[in-house]
């Protein structure tokens, strides 16, 4: 017993040295499997048991020695170029937040300026929090983590009110109107942990991927009425999740077998929706968006945004056309949320469109090129996860401020004013910094193979029988 | 014949990387096979070995893996990665050139017996 203290003595001696708490499981276990093989190694040259343990103890070397060297490799990898864009971003949108301010009359000066300082404060902390929490609960705790959504999602459906035919807003004291569909932001980095929990499975693990996506966005059409664009972000994430899974072999199912358990029933259902919607308002706003009228309603906006950007310069306040009178705001609504980027080309010029976009995609590039470094699957999926959220909506917003609104609006990430889209928003970027900073350290159970030389594992891989039976 | 250790120090990590070439290790089994393979001309120490696959696999030299087949424990396993192989293919580069010009310098000596 003694002697095993020995052991727990020297790899905590070891431990003692390394600043960097999260490492200690992972090394301590290395070291105490190493000292075992050596203790057994030296037993069956025929030493005893006592002298096997300290021999093996002594050929270790000095723990301090071995432990500030391990001190110095293990360091917490704060991604700082992540860091810094995000506050860019945030910086950009409390700029941008204040020249709306100041062109909007109807309410108090500086109105929403002010409300999204207070917003980009309440989100940092969250981003912080979410940042310190270990990210591995999502791939521990998966279901119960969707499950708390799903409720939480019902729950505030009942809260939400109604305001044109969707429900949209729950009022929570103090920090005022809550976006109730931007909810479903939250809801691709909880299906990554899904995805991680349910891909040992097989054909069947897609399956219920399948199943699992379709709980939250069923509950969400029938009880909000609206916020489709939240659905579409939340269906193109996990079906690009779902498909990067099955591509790296996370599945160990044949590919094309896979991609049909996904595709099959995704062209069937969005074929049917197709049907539906072409019949229905569908129609008229994709009419709108390639032939825009100024008459009809969706093409009205459209005709707007693009009269405005034609008269656009590079720098400086761009002309609108002579039928436009008086001030631009009375032609162009929501100048505060949904059109801010169209505002701003016509006040400030193309230049802010340019200095935008480009720290976005430098966020978007940057980000996806660390996730790409992350080796652990979990890793992988919750950081690409949020990429996808992020870069959905940047994508959908900026396309409907330079004239195609092919969609409603969804928020520009951190930039375009909005507290619950703000925070959502920040919340998500700090847990894929957390994957950032310690994904290295998740150990995945099954070995990532996509070298040739483990054949074991091309066992299931190259059969061509559809495996169902790996349902434990 | 025990080896002055910073000879070793400056190769450590071409053998290392030079043992996974061919399969996947884990720790302990590098320094069996090292001992083995160089007529126990090498002895690493495990507080040697392990900073440096840790510092090897942080640069994306190499990758781990857990695997328990066959055995009680989880065993960390090590794998060269395709940059791990580069750095091996200019490390026997260096040395290369490196033995060449001290055994040049060493046969121009007096004294020297063997090569």
């Amino acid at each position: 017993m003694q002697q095993l203290d020995k052991i727990k003595q020297y790899t905590s001696s070891v431990c003692d040295q390394i600043r960097w708490k999260k490492v200690h499981p992972m090394i301590s276990e290395e070291i105490e499997n190493h000292i075992s093989d050596q203790k057994e190694a030296f037993i069956n040259e025929g030493l005893d048991e006592i002298t096997s343990i300290d021999k093996a103890i002594e050929e270790m070397g000095d723990p301090v020695i071995v432990g500030s060297q391990l001190d110095r490799t293990h360091r917490p990898k704060t991604a700082w170029s992540m860091i810094f864009l995000t506050i860019s971003l945030l910086g950009i949108g409390l700029v941008m937040n204040f020249f709306v301010a100041g062109a909007l009359s109807d309410v108090p000066e500086l109105y929403y300026f002010n409300k999204s300082i207070v917003a980009a404060i309440i989100g940092t902390v969250c981003m912080m929090i979410a940042y310190f929490v270990d990210f591995t609960i999502i791939g521990r705790h998966p279901k119960m983590i969707f499950a708390i959504l799903i409720v939480l999602m019902i729950v505030s459906a009942f809260f939400a009110i109604d305001h044109n035919g969707a429900r949209r807003w729950i009022r929570i004291p103090i920090l005022g109107p809550v976006s109730a569909s931007l909810f479903l932001l939250l809801f691709p980095t909880a299906y990554a942990g899904i995805i991680y929990n349910l891909r040992s499975k097989g054909y069947w693990g897609i399956l219920l991927c399948g199943i699992s996506y379709a709980i939250p966005a069923f509950i969400f059409i029938n009880m909000y009425h609206g916020g489709i664009t939240s659905v579409l972000l939340y269906t193109l994430s996990c079906l690009i999740l779902l498909v990067i899974s099955i591509f790296k072999g996370w599945f160990n199912v044949k590919r094309r077998y896979g991609l049909l358990v996904v595709f099959a029933p995704t062209v069937v259902i969005s074929a049917m929706l197709l049907l539906v919607m072409l019949s229905g308002p569908a129609a008229a706003r994709l009419k709108a968006v390639l032939y825009p009228n100024a008459d009809s309603g969706w093409g009205y906006i459209m005709f707007v945004t693009r009269d405005i950007l034609s008269g656009a310069i590079f720098f400086g306040q761009g002309t609108l056309p002579i039928r436009y009178t008086g001030d631009i705001t009375s032609w162009l609504p929501s100048i505060h949320t949904d059109y801010t980027i169209t505002f701003l080309i016509h006040y400030v010029g193309w230049i802010a469109f340019v200095v935008i976009l480009s720290v976005l995609v430098a966020f978007i590039a940057r980000g996806f090129y660390l996730c790409a470094k992350q080796k652990n699957v979990l890793g992988r999926l919750v950081s690409t996860s949020v990429l996808l959220t992020f870069t959905i909506q940047a994508v959908i917003y900026i396309s409907a401020n330079l004239g195609f609104q092919f969609f409603s609006q969804l928020p520009l990430p951190l930039i375009s004013y909005g507290g619950t889209s703000t925070v959502i928003n920040l919340i998500l970027i700090g847990i894929m910094l957390s994957v950032f900073k310690s994904g290295y350290l998740v150990r995945d159970n099954q070995k990532i193979t996509n070298s040739s030389e483990h054949k074991m594992f091309e066992f299931v891989d190259g059969k061509i029988v559809i495996d169902l039976g790996k349902w434990n | 014949m025990a080896i002055d250790k910073s000879l070793l120090t400056g190769s450590t990590t071409m053998l290392i990387l030079k043992l996974l070439e061919d399969r996947d290790m884990y720790g302990y089994q590098m320094i069996e096979e090292l001992s083995k393979q160089s007529n126990t001309t090498f002895t690493l120490k495990a507080g040697t070995l392990y900073p440096l696959l840790h510092g090897l696999e942080q640069q994306g030299m190499l990758d781990s893996y857990d695997d328990t087949s066959g055995n009680a424990r989880v065993r960390k396993y090590y794998s060269i990665t395709k940059q791990g192989r580069g750095l091996l293919a200019d490390k026997k580069a260096e040395w290369t050139t490196y033995s060449k010009a001290v055994n040049k310098v060493l046969k121009g000596g007096a004294g020297f017996a063997t090569a």
